[in-house]
């Protein structure tokens, strides 16, 4: 059985967005809204000590073991695929947004009538893959997945900061680094179980 | 040494705004209000009135609300997905499945329940242009027959009836309760102080019809006043205890605290004038007495408006702590806030 995980190593993205733009071309989302991606990518200044840190962080579902966004869907529209992949089906989505208010990640956002209508615009409607409002998330581009590819997002990325992997293939090298503990999911007290794994080393001159 | 750094950025919601917020009040107060008067009518002998005026309210509240959700969908035609009785068959572990089926035998049951009532009712036959109209249709054969078959059922049509309409009402909190990223919501008194809130609403709307509208100040209002008086202390057991229970726990619980307690209409008028108020006046009432009926009709009043408030605040001072910085892309309460968490 394949479980389908993606790894991020924050020491290497150089915040080039170019993940984003590949996702959005991809699956057609309103790009023309600053808070309607699928994937983005945070442009951070922390502060460790008296130094500043700066680093890029990319963000996008999660695809939880236990989705609460899965559990508060009342028409069935979200579902947790048995590779893992927690996905939407516009067609039966009635815009609640009720998983989008549970996903303690911000991974959803709602796809409204305007959106198709600027789609229609901006991708040509010949060509559009939207054709009704929902709540719109990453599906690890389940399309692609299908024809053998990889996410666009990490076939795309520069710097290899995006990793796709199976959690099930002890050879992967995603269950590899996992399994090392050096990589982390997001907010794993909640119980979610986030399949999506953060990497960070530290510069030692900073600690 | 591995070290994750995460920045931390705060956000309250909003994707749920004040339509929710007024879906969330007119609901459970429209589901108390059928569970109520259908209690009251079939267990303590309340009038014909009092107990249609409390079903018919509940029914125009509930179907209100729920109108208002539907207003706030991207897609509100598929809002028929949630309506087939199945669902929550098929969806067991969803709570707005099961809240709708509650909000449907809620009416369904309690129209049922009301249906001999009304054919019974000449105020309906008395008005002007409809009167005729309805009288005819009151005394068509079908009518009747529905009318007798609902009363020789009615005890088993008042349970579905009263289930149905607690359901909706514990389910309003329960909804917010299955939201685990903001602590305010995430937590078990919130489904309890809502079903509270809830009954206390439809309480104060039952004394606002017998003081202002039916002028009935009888042993039933004395019984409701004492009622609402218990449901309020128990509300501000509740609410102080959610706020305590919060204090020193998560960033999110604590970001939320400091919401609330920099708004003044939570302080004021949920707190003040929703709540504490009412349980002074209400308490004067009980053990001394009022010897006009404004100051009931006030009290009512000033409970109903902290029923809403209380849930536009809550719905308003979610919020969530996100594992990266600088969220302000889409709407941000404290982007800039930087707090480092580390990992060994």
């Amino acid at each position: 059985m394949t479980k389908y995980a993606m790894l991020i190593n924050l020491d290497t993205c150089v915040g080039c967005n170019a993940c984003m733009a590949a996702c959005a071309m991809e699956n057609q989302t309103p790009v023309w809204n600053p808070a309607k991606f699928r994937t983005y990518v945070y442009d951070e200044e922390i502060e460790v000590g008296d130094k500043i840190l700066r680093q890029f962080f990319p963000k996008l579902c999660n695809h939880c073991d236990n989705p609460p966004c899965v559990s508060v869907c009342p028409t069935g529209a979200t579902w947790k695929e048995a590779n893992g992949i927690v996905r939407v089906n516009p067609e039966i989505c009635m815009g609640c947004q009720a998983c989008a208010m549970a996903c303690p990640y911000d991974a959803r956002y709602g796809a409204d009538r305007q959106d198709i209508s600027h789609g229609e615009a901006y991708y040509g409607k010949d060509f559009l893959k939207r054709t009704v409002p929902s709540i719109d998330k990453c599906d690890f581009c389940y399309e692609r997945l299908q024809e053998g590819l990889q996410p666009a997002c990490v076939e795309t990325c520069v710097a290899h900061s995006r990793i796709f992997g199976d959690l099930d293939n002890p050879d992967d090298l995603v269950t590899k680094v996992v399994a090392t503990g050096k990589a982390q999911g997001l907010l794993a007290e909640l119980g979610t179980g986030p399949n999506v794994y953060y990497m960070h080393k530290i510069p030692e001159d900073l600690l | 040494m591995n070290s994750i750094h995460f920045a931390t950025s705060l956000a309250t919601q909003d994707r749920w705004g004040v339509l929710v917020a007024a879906y969330l009040f007119l609901g459970g107060l429209g589901a108390a209000l059928i569970a109520l008067s259908l209690f009251s009518h079939r267990y303590f002998q309340a009038g014909r009135a009092i107990t249609l005026w409390g079903i018919l309210s509940g029914e125009a509240f509930l179907g209100f609300g729920s109108a208002l959700l539907l207003v706030d969908l991207l897609h509100p035609i598929r809002v028929w997905e949630i309506l087939l009785p199945w669902n929550v068959l098929i969806l067991p572990w969803s709570w707005i499945a099961w809240g709708t089926q509650f909000i449907i035998w809620a009416m369904v049951f309690g129209l049922l329940y009301a249906w001999p009532l009304l054919l019974d009712e000449p105020w309906f036959r008395k008005l002007p242009v409809a009167g005729p109209w309805l009288g005819r249709w009151f005394d068509l054969p079908l009518i009747r027959l529905i009318g007798d078959w609902a009363t020789r059922l009615r005890t088993p049509i008042a349970w579905v009836a009263i289930l149905n309409g607690v359901g909706t009402a514990v389910y309003t909190g329960l909804l917010l309760r299955s939201f685990p990223a903001a602590a305010l919501w995430a937590n078990d008194l919130v489904p309890p102080l809502f079903t509270v809130s809830a009954f206390s609403t439809a309480l104060a709307y039952q004394l606002l019809v017998l003081y202002a509208v039916l002028r009935q100040h009888g042993t039933m209002a004395r019984w409701y006043e004492r009622l609402d008086l218990i449901l309020i202390a128990v509300e501000i057991v509740l609410i102080f205890s959610i706020l305590f229970v919060i204090l020193p726990g998560s960033l999110s619980g604590q970001a939320s605290l400091s919401i609330l307690w920099h708004s003044w209409g939570w302080i004021v008028g949920f707190l003040g004038i929703g709540l504490i108020l009412p349980f002074v006046m209400e308490s004067k009432g009980t053990f001394m007495g009022w010897q006009r009926s404004a100051p009931v009709i006030l009290t009512a009043c000033m409970v109903l408006l902290g029923g809403f408030l209380l849930r536009h605040y809550f719905l308003a001072s979610g919020v969530y702590v996100f594992p990266w910085a600088n969220a302000g892309h889409d709407g941000v309460l404290g982007a800039g806030i930087y707090h480092v968490l580390t990992s060994h």
